[in-house]
């Protein structure tokens, strides 16, 4: 998932690399051999590893490609092939092909919206008189992109403002989530330059995970993407604060420096070896904004250093990997216990997929990983504090899929205290899940689909066992012996004017463990077997361009077999938008109802109910309509209610208010 | 006669008489055993060696006339420690401030002890006789807060990040984007994630917000120490700013009424903001296929782009590691509505082999103005 988090957010980058194109361009290609006296098929004409073949026009001794757009500046290999009847494919020129850069360009764009309101209605037993009866709210995203020769600039800001500060962390009205500023020289041998502000770290490994903070980034590459070298000085902890820590962390306990440096040092077949190193080195406390933890004060440190090798075969169907880290980390707090300890953790991975040098069997494509993660108990990474350590993980995940038809299956064993301590418990998870999807080829003109839409069906099976020896019961405070079974159906349909799903969920668990007692007083009860059953329906229709309607449903009921206790969770409600005046008055509703129960198989417990309902209508006059440059204007009414019924009176209440208000926006880009 | 009817008479007399002083001793500690149930908890589940120790325990205690407790006390250790007395709760719920050392935690730790035990015993009269009801709260003891997902045995959330896909605790969104959270948890131990997915939408999120529940979640913990939940899809239908939020609900210290979001340390919220008007600059584009897999011949189409000029069809391929880089690419004329992948490109691709592909609209100005999603899809020749 993590990898997945790295490659969906490297994506995203790509997507930011290929917004930008180029203005008309006519590019001549001549026949650098004569064709062939035979029957001639086709020309086509390849440039950058496009196709542009729709665009030649032949001459007598060549083709001529006018592309009206479609490729950056810079400088291709273009191949002009001959396609023959009788099979054979001739090369008739391969050459450079430079398309200029324009001179210099500017794309911007900006997107920002103020929202004024007053509180005209309100319950009388909701204590309002701390709270402003009005708001203003509002955000600002913006971002530009400027290119002038070899010099590339870009810079990109979101900005929220409430004067209620509902949300923010640090609390202030104002508040920066994301910006950055940068600049950089790209060239032929190569690009370097400076970015500033909200700074992600692409990898995703035993050192850096899901880190994205304000800071400083220097970075270089040469053009092949086969020498990546990067340095960075960022906070450690998350903020949007707009006083502090804009450019550079204050405190020095706030500070992190590292570094990155990926190698490819063969020219002719740069996946057959990446060689990378990372280092990274700072303190702080384990939070930030978006954090909840139960400890925010202490602060820890440490420096960690890491090597990765990486090797593609056999046409990208053979994937090694392996990582060794080492970290010299305090985890109990600086200036407290025991310093820093040092400690080491290292990762290896197999992975194979079908190919053109590994056959099939019969399926259109699979993938066999295996992989092996040992995490030390004092190793940390102050860019991946929830790495899970003192861990050794096995793993073995097999992926295949024909047709509509996938299966997924995975094996995974899990251990702790990997040092074997005397004084540790030692805790063994042990799972297995398969999971299998089918979405069959139906015709939605006949049968029953043009009425229930295009199916999709899942269903899974997962099995999690957790044990502990019986020896260490006084080591943990528990006793840990129980099986998970989880089973689970779905369907899913679409359909041009709605869509549906149904699910349904078993979780079992067979609980073996046994009271544990210390000191004469029992520390550990066993919960018992236990069962849950999930149900949840979710349906969306859109009948016409004014009506949507979406229900959803999910029912809960989960069972602790031993003592008789039930609870039961129900959440149900719609959600509706109605266009009375499309593009003019528009109406959002909804209703949502959560009922709780708590029933005790003991009668000297308290069998306990909730009751809430939460309903939400907006009418939205669109007084401005938008156009271009021009600002918009939308009137609004908004009303909210909230009831909890609760069978402890002191968690009841009833809340509802009425607010009108106003919102300005302008959204625009540069068009020239 | 009379004499034998006399003593039959004491007899069942005497038996009656004793019958209805047991009765009356009864009745008498049936009086006296007002209070019919008692439990506590706490947002804090760990103690920590490394700092002060300062908690709340919630008690919540039923009965028909008043509460009684002598003192609070840590039972499981070889002589138990008092840390507070006399309390007398005026109503069901009372809250209870308590401070432990971080010394005092050590020496728990270096007496080989990985769990605590506060207890307090509740009567509803102070000279009750012994008796009453224990309601006991467990702690699991670590060295540390960030050790704690490593050395604690114990099921217990340690820490709790959302985010969205950027990565950041606050997002601005265009209306009708899609936007899903990102919930990541360290805990120790194993067992079941509960909780609440929670939203207060615009004007809901005002003053006191309201939230309703998006989804429940109950995800059994197949792997140690962390784990990362999706959100349902979030709506950003309305303008405005949405509350979000994840409750987790630990049953083994609630009271019991586990639907309420707890107060602190189990819960996390973030916030998103809805632009009121998208800036249209690229239009969702739809990529689709006649079949799965991908054939030499498989007819392609997408939706069509007003003012697009060029159509740029790509394919990429990620290995390893490494992000996606670009394989192959077709471009096609605005007038083309669909074709199928042309020689030049199949000759790219291997089969069986997996692809990432999408479609770009390009205007004159070599700018992208509509675009699909980047999808999976897998070559067969």
């Amino acid at each position: 998932m993590l990898v997945k988090s790295g490659r969906l957010l490297t994506s995203c980058g790509l997507l930011l690399c290929s917004l930008q194109g180029h203005a008309a361009e006519t590019i001549q290609l001549a026949f650098q051999q004569p064709l062939q006296d035979k029957a001639l098929e086709s020309i086509a004409v390849e440039i950058g590893g496009y196709d542009v073949t729709p665009f030649i026009e032949r001459t007598d001794d060549g083709v001529i490609v006018s592309l009206d757009s479609g490729l950056e500046a810079g400088t291709y290999q273009a191949y002009v092939l001959a396609f023959y009847s009788d099979g054979e494919i001739q090369t008739l020129s391969e050459s450079q092909v430079t398309i200029a850069a324009s001179g210099s360009s500017t794309q911007w764009n900006l997107n920002s919206t103020l929202s004024t309101q007053v509180r005209v209605a309100e319950d009388d037993t909701t204590d309002y008189r701390s709270v402003d009866h009005r708001q203003s709210n509002g955000a600002l995203s913006a971002d530009s992109d400027h290119r002038d020769g070899n010099i590339h600039t870009s810079a990109r800001l979101q900005a929220v403002y409430d004067n209620l500060h509902q949300g923010h962390y640090p609390d202030s009205e104002w508040q920066l989530p994301e910006y950055q500023a940068g600049i950089a020289h790209e060239s032929d041998a190569g690009t370097a330059g400076v970015q500033v502000g909200n700074y992600a770290h692409p990898n995703e490994d035993l050192l850096f995970s899901g880190y994205q903070r304000r800071g400083v980034n220097l970075f270089a590459n040469n053009p092949e993407q086969t020498l990546k070298a990067s340095l960075f000085g960022t906070a450690s902890e998350t903020t949007n604060s707009v006083e502090q820590d804009l450019f550079w962390p204050e405190k020095q306990n706030n500070q992190t420096l590292g570094g990155t440096l990926a190698v490819s040092p063969l020219t002719d077949n740069p996946e057959r070896l990446t060689l990378g190193a990372s280092y990274v080195d700072g303190k702080g406390t384990s939070t930030g904004s978006g954090f909840t933890v139960l400890d925010d004060e202490s602060i820890y440190g440490g420096h960690s250093w890491g090597f990765t090798l990486d090797s593609i075969w056999l046409n990208r169907s053979l994937w090694l990997h392996w990582q060794k880290a080492q970290s010299s980390f305090d985890s109990d707090g600086l200036d407290y216990g025991d310093g820093a300890l040092d400690d080491d953790a290292d990762k290896w991975l197999v992975q194979l997929n079908s190919g053109p040098d590994l056959p099939a069997f019969g399926v259109d494509q699979w993938q066999l990983s295996a992989q092996r993660q040992r995490v030390g108990e004092y190793f940390y990474s102050i860019a991946n504090l929830g790495l899970p350590g003192d861990l050794d993980t096995r793993q073995l995940a097999l992926y295949a899929n024909k047709g509509g038809l996938s299966l997924n299956t995975e094996g995974q064993h899990q251990q702790n205290n990997i040092e074997d301590r005397a004084d540790r418990a030692t805790l063994t998870v042990r799972y297995f899940g398969l999971d299998l999807n089918y979405t069959p080829g139906v015709d939605l003109q006949s049968g029953p689909w043009r009425y229930i839409g295009s199916p999709s069906y899942t269903t899974y099976y997962h099995v999690t066992r957790n044990s502990q020896p019986r020896s260490d019961v006084l080591l943990s405070g528990l006793d840990v012996d129980n099986t998970q079974r989880e089973y689970s159906v779905g369907a899913s349909f679409s359909h041009e004017r709605w869509s549906w799903g149904l699910n349904y969920a078993l979780v079992k668990t067979d609980d073996r463990s046994d009271p544990v007692e210390q000191n004469g007083f029992e520390i550990y009860t066993p919960v018992g077997d236990t069962e849950n059953h999930l149900t949840s329906l979710q349906l969306s229709w859109f009948p016409n361009e004014r009506l949507t309607l979406s229900p959803t449903l999910q029912w809960n009921q989960y069972k602790e077999l031993e003592n008789d206790n039930a609870y039961k969770t129900l959440n149900a409600g719609i959600d509706g938008q109605y266009a009375f005046i499309p593009n003019k008055l528009l109406m959002h509703v909804n209703y949502f109802y959560g009922h709780y129960d708590n029933r005790y198989g003991d009668p000297d417990s308290l069998d306990t109910q909730q009751d809430n309902h939460t309903g939400n209508l907006q009418l939205t006059w669109k007084a401005v309509e938008a156009k271009r440059l021009k600002p918009g204007m939308d009137w609004f009414l908004k009303g909210n209610y909230g009831r909890q019924d609760d069978t402890i009176d002191a968690n009841d209440y009833e809340s509802w208010q009425v607010r009108l208000g106003f919102s300005v926006y302008w959204a625009g880009y540069n068009e020239g | 006669m009379k004499k034998l009817i006399h003593t039959q008479l004491q007899r069942r007399l005497t038996s009656l008489a004793l019958l209805l002083i047991g009765c009356c001793a009864l009745l008498s500690n049936a009086a006296q055993a007002a209070v019919t149930s008692a439990t506590g908890s706490s947002a804090t589940s760990v103690l920590v060696a490394n700092k002060n120790n300062n908690f709340t325990i919630r008690w919540q205690v039923t009965t028909t006339t008043n509460r009684f407790s002598r003192e609070a006390s840590v039972i499981n250790l070889a002589s138990p420690l008092t840390l507070n007395g006399v309390i007398t709760p005026a109503g069901d719920i009372t809250n209870e401030s308590f401070s432990i050392s971080g010394a005092q935690v050590k020496s728990w730790i270096d007496a080989g002890l990985s769990t605590i035990i506060i207890r307090r015993n509740f009567t509803d009269l102070s000279s009750a006789p012994a008796g009453g009801i224990n309601a006991d709260v467990r702690f699991s003891l670590s060295s540390s807060g960030l050790r704690a997902t490593r050395e604690s045995g114990a099921f217990a959330v340690q820490r709790l990040q959302l985010s969205f896909s950027n990565q950041t605790s606050l997002a601005v969104v265009e209306p009708g984007q899609e936007l899903f959270g990102y919930l990541d948890v360290d805990f120790s131990g194993t067992g079941i994630l509960e909780g609440y997915w929670q939203l207060s939408e615009p004007g809901g999120s005002d003053a006191a917000p309201l939230f309703r529940t998006l989804k429940l979640e109950r995800q059994t913990l197949s792997s140690l120490q962390h784990l990362r939940l999706p959100s349902p899809r979030l709506p950003t239908g309305k303008t405005g700013k949405y509350l979000l939020r994840f409750c987790v609900i630990d049953r083994n210290t609630t009271d019991g009424n586990a639907f309420n979001c707890p107060d602190e340390g189990k819960v996390v919220t973030v916030a998103y903001q809805v632009l009121a008007a998208p800036l249209g600059q690229i239009e969702e584009m739809q990529l689709s296929a006649d079949t799965q897999p991908i054939g030499p011949a498989t007819p392609l189409h997408w939706s069509p782009v007003e003012h697009a000029v060029v159509y740029q069809l790509q394919i990429f391929q990620a290995a390893g590691n490494n992000a996606p880089t670009f394989v192959a690419g077709m471009l096609l004329p605005s007038s083309t509505p669909g074709t199928s992948l042309s020689t030049l490109v199949l000759d790219k691709l291997n089969p069986h082999q997996q692809y990432l592909w999408r479609i770009n609209a390009l205007d004159s100005q070599g700018r992208v103005i509509g675009q699909s999603e980047m999808t999976a899809m897998t070559y067969v020749p």
